[in-house]
């Protein structure tokens, strides 16, 4: 007979693997078991307003009481790197980053035999001791013809809406009303990875890159 | 883990002059102190929907436009701002 305790964990890569509530795996009993009841109760009273706000902010709580360090975050690193934004950002070359494993349909960067979102949550460990890769993804891309994968979140999110974790359609339309200028390559990896292979090496080899290509700022996607 | 990685991306493109703005969702705000990260605007949705629900297009674009905001005024190094639904 499985515990509750196991039932919990089971939501972090294993029988029930969802990335969506696997922060369930993170909690005590007590307050695993407090977090579904409320998620149930306010989803069954979805289902006669047919108003899911309260089922999402319940779920978002959840998150940062299962994230949240239990005392205030002290910093981890030596200095903080600053570079000013020169001039109107009408002007300046602005490249979309998105962390959330976004690529082209006919560009997958593990091939084109790549694992499926849900293959790709059974790879968690192999994607956390390798190197990511960045993806190219030109401007004019439509959001057609991108698609994401992903171990750590669950990506079925970005396959149904690109702009949730790769916001490049809206910056076109800003791009078009003059109050943005655009790179002409946009790029995303997947965020799940070794830290230390980044930081030493992947993170400074892509700031060339893109310094070379004239890049001149940066728009972030953390997933 | 994945903001983790943007963080470090992030410090890596300021360190060559690239000025940044990242997006973070809620749950991991104190990666972002952690990591000193340059620029940061925390939005009040869930993982894996930092710049807004499926299909919210408004919310979307009112993160964009406040993240490019925060882009262009933010002074110091790591500049954390919550965004704040209009």
């Amino acid at each position: 007979m499985m515990t509750f305790g196991e039932f919990r964990r089971s939501f972090y890569y294993g029988d029930h693997a969802d990335m969506q509530f696997k922060y369930l795996a993170r909690m005590s009993d007590e307050v695993a078991a407090d977090t579904m009841a409320a998620l149930l109760q306010q989803l069954g009273a979805a289902f006669d307003t047919g108003d899911l706000e309260a089922v999402r902010r319940v779920a978002v709580e959840a998150q940062v009481r299962a994230y949240s360090p239990p005392e205030p975050p002290e910093v981890e690193v030596d200095g903080a790197p600053f570079a000013p934004l020169a001039g109107d950002l009408a002007d300046r070359r602005l490249t979309l980053i998105s962390a959330g494993g976004v690529f082209c349909v006919d560009d997958d960067p593990m091939g084109p035999d790549g694992p499926t979102q849900q293959e790709s949550l059974s790879l968690i460990k192999e994607f956390l001791r390798g190197a990511p890769t960045l993806s190219r993804i030109p401007v004019d891309t439509p959001a057609q013809r991108l698609t994401a994968r992903h171990p750590g979140y669950d990506a079925r999110t970005a396959q149904r809406d690109v702009a949730t974790v790769f916001p490049l359609a809206h910056l076109r339309s800003l791009a078009a009303e003059g109050r943005v200028r655009l790179a002409t390559e946009h790029y995303a990896f997947t965020g799940a990875t070794s830290h230390v292979r980044l930081r030493k090496d992947v993170a400074p080899r892509w700031a060339e890159h893109m310094a070379a290509r004239e890049v001149d700022a940066a728009f972030l996607v953390a997933t | 883990m994945c903001h983790g990685s943007v963080g470090l991306v992030a410090r890596a493109l300021e360190a060559v002059g690239i000025p940044t703005v990242s997006v973070f969702v809620r749950a991991f705000r104190h990666t972002a102190v952690q990591l000193q990260v340059p620029r940061v605007l925390v939005t009040p949705h869930l993982m894996g929907r930092t710049i807004g629900p499926v299909g919210d297009h408004v919310r979307q674009r009112q993160v964009v436009e406040a993240a490019l905001r925060l882009l262009v005024e933010a002074a110091q190094p790591a500049t954390i701002q919550g965004f704040v639904p209009s």
